[in-house]
C-alpha cells in the first residue's frame, strides 16, 4: 500500500524537477545506450547459431602437418582444413547418423532471359545430408539424392534470394541452370536461412551471408572445379594437375559429422584415430596422434569468433556504464540532499529510515526505468551506427525481446545501485537534524 | 507519563563541545499543559527534539508511557512518533510541494490507514481547525496562521496524546496568535498532554505549569499541575530539579 504511495511520491518528485531528471535519465540513457549496444552485438556474435543440435555437430581435425613443425607454429593448434585424401577416406565409416564434407566454389550464372545480367555466385559444394544436419529449410524440392553424391551428378540447389532473381520466385524445380557454361538441374530451393554466422565454416569470412549455389562435393573432382578459400600445404609438392592436387597434402576440404550421443562419439573417435595410425605406417601423417572432433561451440571458441577487441570493447562499453551511474549519484545526492528538510518532516510525522529509504530507491527505480527506455532508443541508434561502421556485422546488430528487458532491467538495477547511497545519505541524521535545515 | 531522569545532550564538533542540555529530570503527567520558556540557546528545541524522539539525549533516561525509549531501534521511536506524539513547529514545516489535504495525509499514510480512514480523520481535523475550505490549497497559498492551523490538524489528525509545540506562534501576529493558543487549550481540554516552547511570557502564564531552561539546565519550575493530587506519595516520584 505504502508502495504505491512512494511511486505517487516519485512521480511528483519527478515533474517537480524537470532539469534534474532529465540529466539523470540522460544519463543513465547514455550508460545504457552504449554498453547495450556492445553488449547485443557481443551476444548475438557468441550466441549459439544452432541450439538444437550443437552438441552433436562436430568438425573433424586430422594432424596431417609437418611432422618438424606444428601447424602455424603453434603445438595447441590443429591444420584448419582436411586434404582431400583423408577427406574421401573418412566419409563412409557408417558410424555417424550424418556426415557432410564441404568447400567453397564459385560459378558464374549465365540466366537463360537475356534481360538478367550473368553474375557471380558464391557455391557451397557438400554432400546431400548438409540440409539435414544443420536446419536448412526448403521451400520448392528438396536435396539431392545419394546416387547423385556418388556420380557428381550436375544437380543444384538455389537459394531463395537466387530464385526470385532468375524466376521471380516461381517454383524452378526441374529447370536447368547454367554455371560456368555447364548445365545443371535444379532439384531444391532453399528456403530463408540467414544464420547470424557461418557457423559451418568459419575459415573465410563467415560474417558474409549463406550461399546461392549449393551442390553435390564430388563435383570438384569430376569437374575439376576450382575450390574457393584457403589451401595451404607444408609440404613442397609438384602440382601440376588436378589429379596432383587430390592426391597432394595440400589442406583444403572440411568433413561435418553428426553423433548423436557419446557411445557414437566414442567410437568414431577410435574410428578415426584408427584410420590415422594405419596411415602412419603407410608413412603419412607422421605428427603426434591428435584426431580432434570440435562441437559447434567449441569450433566457434577455436575459430576466436569473438577476438580479444571485442571482449575489451565490451568492458570499455559497461566501464562507462559505470561512470554514468557514479554521475547518477551524484546528481541524486545533489537531488536528494537539497530536498532533505522534507524528509526531517516526514521522519517527524512517523516515517522510519528505511521507509525513507525506500520511497527515495522508488523515485530512482522510475528514472532508471525512464533512463532505460530512452537507452533503448540509443541502443537502437548505436547500432545503427555499428551497421553503417561495420556493414559485415549486419546480422549482429540488432535487438530482440530478451534483449530488450535486459536493458531495462540493467538500466533500472543500475539506477538502483546509483542511487542507494543518495537514499541512505538522506536519513543518516536523526530526523531534528534535517529539521533545521533551512 | 513522560519521565526525563539525567538527561544531557551535548552536540560535538572537531572543535568544540556545546553542552545543549546539562542533568534535566523532568515529570510531565497525562493533561498536563507545559510553557517551556527560556532564553535563545538555552536548549529550549533540544529538549524537545529529545522529547519527541526526534532525537536522542548523549546520556539519560527517558520514559514515555512507562517505557524507557532511549535505546529503541529506529522504526520503534518512528511507529511512536507516529502515533503518538503531534508536532508543531515554529515554521510550520508544511510540505510545500503538497496541498493542505495532502500534507494532514502524510501521518495517516504511515499510519497505513486506507483512503476512507484518512478521508474521515482528515475533514475532521480540517474543521476542528478552521481550515476546511482550504484543502486543495498550498501551503504557500495560505496565511500564517492559516498553514499554523494546517501544520496543527496535521499533528492532530492521528489523534495523538503528546502534542510539541516549538514556539508555534512565533512568525504570527498576536491575532493570530491567541488564535492559535485558544485552540491548543481546546485540544488540551479534551485530554491531549501539550508542550509548548514560547518566548511569549502572557502565552506561557495561560499555561497550566511553567518549566525554564537556563543555560542547559531546568531553573526554575511552578508547582506541578498535578502535585497537589500527589501529596501523600513517596519523595523519589517528586518533580525535582537537579543543580
Ligand atoms: N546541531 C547542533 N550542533 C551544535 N550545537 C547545537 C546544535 N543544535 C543546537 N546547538 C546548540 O545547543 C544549544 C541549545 O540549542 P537549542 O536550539 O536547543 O536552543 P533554543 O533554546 O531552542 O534556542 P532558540 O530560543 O533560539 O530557539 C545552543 O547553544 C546551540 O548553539
Ligand atoms: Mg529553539
Amino acid at each position: 500500500m505504502l508502495l504505491r504511495y512512494y511511486l505517487l511520491l516519485a512521480s511528483q518528485s519527478l515533474r517537480q524537477a524537470p532539469g534534474i531528471t532529465a540529466l539523470v535519465v540522460v544519463a543513465m540513457a547514455l550508460g545504457i545506450g552504449v554498453s547495450m549496444t556492445i553488449f547485443s552485438t557481443w551476444h548475438l556474435m557468441s550466441a549459439d547459431p544452432i541450439p538444437e543440435k550443437s552438441k552433436q555437430l562436430f568438425r573433424v581435425y586430422i594432424d596431417s602437418w609437418n611432422p618438424e613443425s606444428p601447424f602455424e607454429g603453434d603445438p595447441n593448434k590443429l591444420p584448419y582444413d582436411l586434404t582431400f585424401r583423408d577427406t574421401n577416406a573418412i566419409l563412409g565409416s557408417g558410424i555417424p547418423l550424418r556426415e557432410v564434407a564441404m568447400n567453397k566454389s564459385g560459378f558464374v550464372v549465365r540466366p537463360e532471359s537475356a534481360e538478367i545480367k550473368a553474375m557471380y555466385a558464391d557455391a557451397l559444394l557438400t554432400g546431400r545430408d548438409f540440409f539435414a544436419m544443420f536446419n536448412v529449410p526448403f521451400i520448392y524440392g528438396g536435396t539431392w539424392s545419394k546416387q547423385d553424391d556418388k556420380q557428381a551428378s550436375p544437380v543444384v540447389v538455389i537459394s531463395q534470394s537466387l530464385n526470385d532473381k532468375l524466376f521471380a520466385g516461381a517454383n524452378s524445380v526441374g529447370k536447368t541452370l547454367s554455371l560456368d557454361n555447364r548445365s545443371y538441374t535444379i532439384v531444391g530451393v532453399r528456403g530463408h536461412w540467414n544464420p547470424s554466422l557461418r557457423f559451418y565454416d568459419l575459415e573465410n569470412d563467415f560474417m558474409k551471408e549463406s550461399d546461392d549455389i549449393y551442390g553435390p562435393f564430388s563435383l570438384f573432382a569430376a569437374y575439376e572445379l576450382k575450390p574457393n578459400g584457403n589451401t595451404r600445404s607444408w609440404k613442397r609438392e609438384e602440382i601440376n594437375t588436378y589429379s596432383d592436387l587430390l592426391a597432394s597434402e595440400v589442406i583444403w576440404p572440411s568433413v561435418w559429422v553428426e553423433l548423436v550421443n557419446k557411445q557414437q562419439k566414442q567410437a568414431y573417435q577410435q574410428w578415426l584415430d584408427a584410420y590415422v595410425v594405419e596411415q602412419k605406417k603407410l608413412g603419412r601423417l607422421q605428427r603426434p596422434l591428435n584426431n580432434q572432433l570440435k562441437n559447434v561451440a567449441e569450433y566457434m571458441e577455436y575459430k576466436e569468433v569473438i577476438d580479444n577487441d571485442t571482449r575489451v570493447m565490451l568492458l570499455i562499453g559497461f566501464l562507462f556504464l559505470l561512470v554514468c551511474m557514479v554521475n547518477t549519484t551524484g546528481l541524486l545526492l545533489a537531488r536528494f540532499l537539497g530536498k532533505s528538510p522534507v524528509v526531517g518532516i516526514r521522519r517527524a510525522l512517523g516515517a522510519s529510515r528505511g521507509q525513507v529509504i525506500l520511497q527515495h530507491l522508488v523515485e530512482v527505480a522510475l528514472v532508471g526505468a525512464l533512463g532505460g527506455l530512452l537507452g533503448l532508443a540509443m541502443t537502437l541508434l548505436g547500432l545503427e551506427l555499428i551497421k553503417l561502421l561495420w556493414p559485415e556485422l549486419q546480422s549482429f546488430a540488432r535487438l530482440n525481446p530478451g534483449l530488450i528487458l535486459m536493458a531495462l532491467g540493467l538500466s533500472v538495477t543500475a539506477a538502483l545501485i546509483a542511487g542507494f547511497y543518495p537514499a541512505w545519505r538522506v536519513c543518516r541524521q536523526a530526523p531534528a537534524f534535517y529539521l533545521k535545515l533551512k | 507519563m513522560l519521565k526525563m531522569q539525567n538527561l544531557r545532550s551535548v552536540y560535538r564538533s572537531d572543535l568544540v563541545e556545546t553542552h545543549a542540555l546539562r542533568d534535566v529530570n523532568l515529570e510531565v503527567e497525562a493533561g498536563e499543559f507545559i510553557a517551556v520558556t527560556g532564553p535563545s540557546g538555552s536548549g529550549k528545541t533540544t529538549f524537545l527534539n529529545i522529547a519527541g524522539l526526534l532525537d536522542t539525549a548523549t546520556s539519560g533516561d527517558y520514559f514515555l508511557e512507562g517505557q524507557n525509549v532511549s535505546q529503541l531501534k529506529d522504526n520503534v521511536r518512528s511507529k511512536i512518533r507516529n502515533e503518538k506524539i503531534g508536532f508543531i513547529f515554529q515554521s510550520f514545516n508544511l510540505i510545500p510541494e503538497l496541498n493542505i489535504y495532502e500534507n494532514i495525509e502524510v501521518p495517516l499514510r504511515y499510519r497505513g490507514f486506507n483512503g476512507r480512514q484518512r478521508r474521515q480523520r482528515i475533514v475532521q481535523a480540517m474543521e476542528l481547525v478552521g481550515i476546511a475550505s482550504r484543502s486543495k490549497h498550498l501551503p504557500a497559498q495560505l496565511s500564517g496562521g492559516q498553514q499554523q492551523r494546517a501544520a496543527i490538524a496535521r499533528a492532530l489528525s492521528g489523534e495523538p496524546r503528546f502534542l510539541l509545540a516549538d514556539e508555534p506562534t512565533g512568525n504570527l501576529d498576536s491575532l493570530m496568535a491567541r488564535q492559535v493558543m485558544e485552540l491548543l487549550e481546546t485540544i488540551n481540554q479534551q485530554g491531549t498532554t501539550v508542550i509548548m516552547v514560547t518566548h511569549d511570557p502572557e502565552l506561557a502564564r495561560r499555561a497550566k505549569r511553567n518549566v525554564q531552561l537556563l543555560d542547559g539546565e531546568v531553573s526554575d519550575m511552578q508547582q506541578p499541575y498535578a502535585a497537589s493530587l500527589r501529596a501523600a506519595q513517596p519523595p523519589q516520584t517528586q518533580q525535582r530539579t537537579s543543580v
